[in-house]
């Protein structure tokens, strides 16, 4: 199964990663973690990003 | 494209080595200067995150080249880098565009940043902003376009964290807005 992460703002999703978005109730300027796994049709997880970015990742890379 | 028919170049980061070093520093420096460094690179580092985030994919606000990136990653997370380490750098390697081609992959750390900006300079609607923290970064600048002509002039500004985080809040001020108040919730929570 093929992996995509990245960090994405909510106003620009689209579809059923939107979808995965609004069931959180997330705002547009939300950041979000959005975990992408490709088997035959792609599947979104949508993970809202507290606080700073970059003091997120370093956080998760500690976890 | 604005009313002479002249189209408007966006600006694009290119970022040493440094940058990521001093951006990704899981320590607070205590000496001052390293410390007003480091509290720029986050700030630099974060505004990227935060415009490439909302960027159609395939477009770049950051670039770098595979070597410092490479760099970078070796030295964040060792030889022997666990899952949520790579998966970290996986994320960054996502927000910022990482050169791998020809042309530059044979090229040191220092010149592969150089040629990426001359390139961009010269054949693309981007102006590039070359972000650094070595002091001699200009230097080695002059001495890469001296080496074919001494009277060549570099045409592309390079920045320290410094000197880029004040040009960018004025670019960029509701983004910029938007990162400072990320970095206070944090703080505050």
């Amino acid at each position: 199964m093929a992996l995509d992460i990245r960090i994405r703002k909510v106003k620009v999703l689209q579809g059923r990663a939107k979808d995965e978005a609004e069931k959180k109730q997330l705002a547009p300027d939300d950041l979000v973690l959005v975990t992408t796994s490709v088997n035959s049709l792609p599947e979104y997880q949508v993970e809202k990003i507290d606080g700073d970015p970059v003091s997120f990742l370093l956080k998760r890379s500690k976890s | 494209m604005d009313d002479t028919g002249v189209q408007r170049r966006e600006i694009i980061l290119v970022l040493c080595h440094s940058f990521f070093h001093d951006a990704f520093r899981l320590q607070r420096p205590i000496d001052t200067m390293k410390f007003k460094i480091w509290v720029s690179s986050r700030f630099v580092a974060n505004l990227i995150i935060e415009r490439q985030a909302e960027f159609p994919e395939g477009s770049s606000f950051a670039i770098t080249s595979q070597q410092v990136f490479n760099d970078f990653a070796s030295k964040f997370h060792g030889e022997k880098p666990s899952a949520k380490q790579k998966e970290t750098v996986a994320i960054l390697r996502n927000s910022i565009c990482v050169i791998n081609a020809p042309s530059v992959i044979g090229l040191s750390i220092d010149d592969s940043v150089l040629v990426i900006c001359d390139t961009l300079y010269s054949r693309s609607n981007y102006t590039p902003i070359l972000v650094s923290n070595i002091p001699k970064k200009r230097e080695k600048a002059e001495e890469f376009y001296h080496k074919k002509d001494p009277k060549a002039m570099i045409p592309y500004p390079i920045y320290s964290v410094i000197e880029a985080e004040p040009y960018l809040r004025g670019r960029f001020p509701e983004l910029c807005k938007l990162v400072d108040e990320r970095i206070l919730d944090l703080s505050t929570n």
